[in-house]
């Protein structure tokens, strides 16, 4: 029982801080744009959390997947007058087919050199964007994406529908390490070997989430360029894939909630954040100090054994003065 | 239903780790393998199992040649191994490392991981209460679901004497355990290692007892003494057994 709460705590956490910052959008209207780029990192910087996190496999390609999903998205709706209700479908599937092609021969690469190999692989993605002529706008970009399906250009339905998208990966996400599944996923990063003597299928199931993840960062990139109408080759790519990561490391790349953490961080930080010079200075001192202290991020596995352990405790607490209560109803029947 | 290996040669730049090997393994049978160290016992397991190529000879399982296997699809086919050091993760719960041997039986794809209240989420729950059943029967902690889950790699208690390496011995029998194969494939044994006999719950529940006190059959085997007898007997007879102790002690020539 205590297993099947926990399953729900995450999405629980989401729905509650989700509802407060919207509230509190009524007195503070900026805080619904805030609310919208807070949804759209963590979109991004979710299944990176699931993939690097647990699997062990890092990605520094995240953002220009997003990217492809944007274009993707952009292209089929302003050329081809494609509704973005449909479009949404290749936004996603174009980015996870091209990350399951090039998953296979990278994702067996150490860490460092995944790192790098997927760094050029997003900026590969970029140079071709930018140098793709009037069919990707060049540098420019494209403009005119018609707005989203349902909410149109409601802020408030625009953030709603996108931290909707964020449940569902966050309740996949809960479910899916708490799954034998998410357990071999541990194994492969703790031991490789370990869990290939299980009968796990690695480069498959890497690829997979690899791919899966590169889909889901599409998906934000279609939220993005229907949102803001506008997409230009410096609005996703390298320099967001680096905050991505930025945001798992430092909310806490193990938790569920980790990434969401960190991109609530990163957006806050930089909307009270003075001249956009002095941002690599703070988040890089932050950084350090923070991965001084907690290796694995904000929300750490200590950190958050100590808050179940708070939690239990009050629990337990609550119930303590129970006891007292069975002799007396016992006294009530004599 | 056999497992066979025949003119196996592997070698790692100039050193030749195994040259021109062949065992077998028929149903019911266990084949232990001795010799002293560095005689290429590890290596041989790792050509059976994948884990190795070897540059010549063929592995073959139930009639199969597995040779261009790798190693999760043998373990699939129903060969499990396990390690020479015990392979776990040490941030995590025994009862989620006991899990992971359910592991082949798995007939969910990852996306049915992800879906609440799905068939993978039901199984789960058995999983989990089947785990706990091995737990007790290889009695390897108290406490299965403590996250700080070094239960198993923490000094042993003060009480327990060396309950610790006992039971971290243990894990990776009680994980297959967990499975249904026909065939194990015993860890090969360190030399001087006495803990493969106390790798073995002593008074536990009749079922993991009868698995580990099955009559040995073994073969001894290494650069020294090759030779192949059945005496019928306990694991401790044969460790006893004067050619044994003289594989590992490296004494040449035993008499035969
Ligand atoms: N991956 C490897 N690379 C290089 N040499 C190896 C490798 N694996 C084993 N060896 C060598 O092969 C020989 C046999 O080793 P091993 O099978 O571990 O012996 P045993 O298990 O019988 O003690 C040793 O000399 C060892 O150094
Ligand atoms: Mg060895």
């Amino acid at each position: 029982m205590n297993v099947k709460a926990r399953l729900w705590t995450a999405p629980a956490v989401v729905v509650v801080g989700f509802c407060l910052v919207m509230l509190l959008g009524l007195v503070r209207p900026s805080l619904h744009t805030t609310m919208f780029t807070i949804g759209l990192y963590a979109l991004i910087a979710l299944p990176l959390g699931l993939i690097y996190g647990q699997g062990g496999t890092i990605s520094l390609a995240q953002g220009s997947f997003a990217a492809l999903g944007a274009y993707t998205s952009a292209i089929l709706t302003t050329r081809y007058g494609l509704s973005p209700a449909l479009s949404i479908v290749p936004a996603i599937l174009l980015p996870a087919l091209l990350a399951f092609v090039i998953a296979r021969p990278i994702l067996r690469l150490p860490e460092l050199s995944l790192a790098l190999v997927t760094l050029s692989l997003g900026t590969v993605i970029a140079v071709g964007l930018q140098r793709g002529g009037d069919f990707t706008g060049s540098f420019v970009g494209l403009s005119g994406a018609p707005p989203l399906p349902i909410v149109g250009k409601n802020p408030v339905g625009t953030a709603i529908l996108l931290w909707a998208a964020v449940l569902v990966v966050v309740v996949m996400y809960s479910h899916f390490v708490r799954s034998l599944r998410g357990r071999s996923l541990n194994a492969i990063r703790v031991d490789r070997l370990l869990a290939e003597s299980m009968g796990v299928n690695v480069p498959l199931d890497l690829a997979t989430l690899f791919a899966a993840a590169a889909g889901i960062a599409g998906l934000a990139g279609w939220f993005y360029v229907h949102s803001i109408g506008y997409i230009a080759p410096d609005s996703l790519g390298p320099e967001t894939s680096a905050s991505i990561l930025f945001m798992v490391v430092l909310g806490g790349r193990r938790a569920v909630l980790g990434p969401i953490l960190g991109a609530a961080f990163f957006t806050f930080a930089n909307d009270f954040l003075p001249g956009a010079e002095s941002h690599g200075l703070f988040f890089g001192t932050i950084l350090v100090l923070i991965l001084m202290l907690s290796p694995d991020g904000i929300l750490s596995p200590q950190a958050m054994r100590w808050m179940r352990r708070v939690f239990a405790g009050r629990g337990r607490k609550a119930s303590g003065p129970a006891p007292p209560v069975v002799p007396r109803a016992g006294e009530a029947a004599r | 239903m056999s497992l066979s290996a025949s003119a196996v040669s592997i070698r790692f730049g100039g050193l030749v780790a195994l040259n021109n090997v062949g065992v077998s393994v028929s149903p019911g049978e266990i084949v232990g393998l001795v010799g002293p160290n560095g005689a290429g016992k590890t290596t041989l397991f790792n050509c059976l199992t994948g884990v190795a190529a070897p540059q010549q000879g063929t592995v073959m399982f139930d009639g199969e040649n597995i040779s261009n296997l790798r190693l999760e699809h043998r373990v699939r086919r129903g060969i499990s191994r396990t390690f020479q050091t015990p392979r776990l993760d040490l941030a995590g719960s025994v009862a989620d490392a006991v899990m992971l041997g359910f592991y082949p039986r798995l007939t969910q794809g990852l996306f049915g991981a992800c879906l609440p209240f799905s068939q993978a989420q039901r199984t789960e729950d058995e999983l989990a209460a089947k785990a706990r059943q091995l737990i007790a029967e290889f009695q390897l902690t108290n406490d299965p679901d403590s996250l700080r889950g070094r239960a198993l790699a923490r000094p042993p208690a003060p009480t327990g004497g060396s309950t610790s390496a006992r039971q971290r011995a243990a894990l990776p029998v009680a994980r297959r355990a967990g499975r249904g194969h026909r065939r194990r494939r015993p860890r090969p044994a360190r030399s001087g290692d006495s803990r493969c006999r106390r790798a073995r719950p002593r008074r536990a529940a009749g079922g993991a007892q009868r698995r580990l006190r099955r009559r040995a059959q073994p073969i001894a085997w290494s650069r020294w003494c090759r030779a192949r007898w059945s005496p019928p007997g306990t694991p401790a007879d044969v460790v006893n057994d004067p050619q044994v102790v003289g594989a590992y002690l490296g004494v040449q020539r035993v008499a035969a």
